[in-house]
């Protein structure tokens, strides 16, 4: 507990974690999973233990939020660190009373390990960086004679400006301000949802080869691939039954640590958004291959991507936004992100290849990542891959499961072998 | 582990339909992975809201309907509205949603000050409550936030901000007798030199802890 010889450090939020306190809740908690499927059964006590040391390691994530006149921030917690067997619904809103105030929780359930994070603290890379420290204090425990020591960035790279800076302003001073043009509104999906906090999970494992193997037969990535797919899905399942001229657009989450060469365990990602309107042309899934790929390709420009920073970033230096009280500050930023939901239909994060060290590396099957539920947007789909093993995820709030259906069926029809694991909500 | 012929599909967790097309599938081995816990789930009713809010509801329409069947010269069902409003926040931060001493203690004075000043609108507009009520009820506030810091040091942190916002409070009896809305200067300069004695005894008697609490909670 808090005692006054306990040293507090203070932090603001960094520029995209702004606005996550303020429009999180029950039915949209902002709430991310990474898990690590191992190849044993984890053990409680070992897992206690390493969560220990990997906070001690990574004290950005040893903070509890805290609200000020003007903003909110960060402030280090010195409550105690625990974890649990996982016993309720995936990425359920973040209370800081059952959660010792802290802005993440580990739970395990037989051979696996999830971490689940409020955004505001990190995005998916930040998290993962935090879970394989975890694992890796984990093996140290668990196999000493094994596991190479120092096999992780030292204690002392985690406590540098360098891990812990707010990438969007940093990179994004040098350009000069521009008007960013509005998103146009796109097609919702029209789906009856659960109650709250239930969250389908129906996750699919694949081969990384096999599809490699179609996306590349079809000269694109694999993010532009399964978003394709995912377009596909939509329209031949929601689109087709309540037709309107809005396009369907996927959010697509773009890491910008590759792109600014940063170390940031925070938040530092751009959503940038494709889309087609079937309205006005029916597509063969070749054509959406093409102007999928053709809109990644420009909008994933380093300029493009940067210039989208610099709008979020001038909203938040705004002299008179910042004096703004914060209660009055929270009506605003709901409003700003109700209007940025209806600009896409659909999320689909892509995380990437994972890679862990060479000493630890065969006690791991796998990672995932589920995004949380959100009011207006019932379905989400994330992916990462780990050697040859993909996990493609898809969070669902409503009772319907045909977007999920049609997706993983196109898939198999395709000949790429397709695994389900569910949590039968 | 089993399979599903109509989506052409493998499925690793235990069951016996496809969670895709819900049809039955067929085991090919014996195989199956629990990835996740079952979670029962359970609506949660709360009865004691719901009674509360009926009775609110059922309570103040009747005032309302009845003041305005009868005469509306005396504006009365605004008392029992006042009354229920402070109820409900009596009940919202003080009995439901307890968290914070120094809250529950910002919301008691915000919500007396408002009650009796809806009650002395619907009685005439006399200004007692402006004049004999606020400030004696802000004064007292203060006094109690203060004694609510300095005998906690450490939840001084929680504390800090709400005592902050009542002494904030304390200048309102003041402004009012300026604004001409309530008649009687000297309770008002009372509750203001009161006020600021309290924020005097705060800085005086806390750490250095306390200035950098409230550097951190101003910052922009």
């Amino acid at each position: 507990m808090k005692s006054n010889n306990h040293h507090i450090v203070f932090k603001k939020l960094d520029t995209t974690g702004i606005i996550f306190p303020s429009v999180s809740g029950r039915k949209n908690t902002n709430v991310f999973r990474i898990t690590a499927v191992l190849k044993e059964k984890v053990t409680p006590e070992h897992l206690l233990k390493a969560l220990e040391k990997a906070a001690d390691q990574m004290p950005s994530f040893k903070v509890k939020l805290k609200r000020g006149l003007f903003w909110y921030y960060f402030e280090t917690n010195y409550h105690p660190l625990f974890i649990e067997e996982e016993n309720d619904f995936p990425c359920r809103t973040m209370n800081k009373y059952k959660n010792n105030h802290y802005l993440f929780r580990l739970n395990y359930f037989g051979n696996r390990v999830n971490l689940e994070v409020f955004h505001v603290l990190c995005d998916g890379n930040g998290a993962l960086e935090f879970l394989k420290n975890i694992l890796y204090y984990y093996f140290i425990e668990k196999y000493p004679q094994e596991v190479t020591k120092n096999d992780i960035p030292p204690h002392n790279f985690y406590l540098s400006s360098e891990t812990d800076e707010d990438g969007y302003p940093l990179f994004t001073s040098h350009i000069q301000n521009i008007k960013s043009a509005r998103d146009e509104k796109a097609f919702q999906f029209h789906l009856i949802r659960m109650p709250v906090p239930k969250l389908r999970i129906i996750e699919g494992d694949f081969s990384v080869a096999e599809v490699l193997k179609f996306s590349r037969s079809h000269q694109t990535s694999l993010t532009a691939f399964f978003a394709s797919v995912l377009l596909l899905s939509i329209y031949h399942t929601q689109y087709k039954y309540h037709p309107k001229n809005k396009p369907i657009v996927i959010s697509i989450p773009v890491d910008m640590r590759n792109i600014c060469q940063s170390h940031t365990v925070r938040n530092f990602f751009i959503a940038i958004n494709v889309g087609i309107n079937f309205y006005q042309k029916d597509y063969t899934f070749e054509e959406i291959i093409e102007e999928v790929t053709k809109q990644l390709k420009q909008k994933t420009q380093k300029d493009f991507l940067l210039n989208k920073a610099k709008s979020n970033v001038n909203i938040q230096q705004n002299k008179f936004l910042t004096f703004l009280p914060l209660p009055i500050k929270k009506i605003g930023l709901m409003i700003a992100y109700k209007i940025g939901e209806k600009g896409f239909t659909c999320t689909l994060s892509n995380m990437g290849k994972t890679t862990t060290a060479e000493s630890f590396s065969h006690f791991i099957e796998g990672f995932g990542v589920t995004i949380g539920s959100s009011k207006s947007k019932s379905i989400k789909c994330s992916l990462c891959s780990y050697n040859d093993h993909l996990k493609l995820s898809f969070a669902s709030t409503a009772y319907d499961r045909e977007v999920e259906a049609y997706f993983f069926r196109f898939l198999s029809s395709l000949g790429i072998s397709v695994t389900i694991t569910t949590n039968e909500v | 582990m089993r399979i599903c012929k109509q989506c052409g599909i493998s499925i690793k967790t235990e069951g016996s339909s496809c969670p895709l097309c819900g049809q039955d599938t067929f085991m090919i081995d014996a195989t199956a992975e629990q990835a996740y816990p079952i979670v029962s789930y359970k609506i949660i009713k709360d009865f004691l809201n719901r009674l509360f809010a009926f009775l609110s509801i059922a309570i103040g329409g009747i005032s309302v309907f009845l003041n305005f069947y009868t005469s509306l010269k005396a504006p009365w069902s605004l008392i029992v509205i006042a009354s229920l409003l402070y109820s409900w926040s009596l009940y919202f931060y003080n009995i439901k949603r307890y968290k914070n001493r120094g809250q529950s203690l910002l919301m008691q004075t915000i919500g007396i000050c408002v009650m009796v000043f809806i009650i002395d609108f619907a009685t005439g507009v006399s200004k007692w409550s402006t004049t004999y009520v606020l400030a004696p009820v802000i004064l007292s506030s203060n006094i109690m936030g203060a004694i609510l810091v300095l005998t906690k040091p450490y939840k001084i942190y929680e504390y800090m901000m709400y005592e902050i916002a009542l002494i904030v409070m304390g200048a309102i009896p003041f402004l009012l007798f300026i604004l001409k809305l309530a008649t009687v200067a000297w309770i008002g300069v009372s509750c203001l030199i009161g006020s600021a004695l309290v924020l005097l005894a705060i800085f005086l008697f806390s750490d250095r802890d306390a200035i950098q609490e409230i550097k951190r909670r101003l910052h922009y």
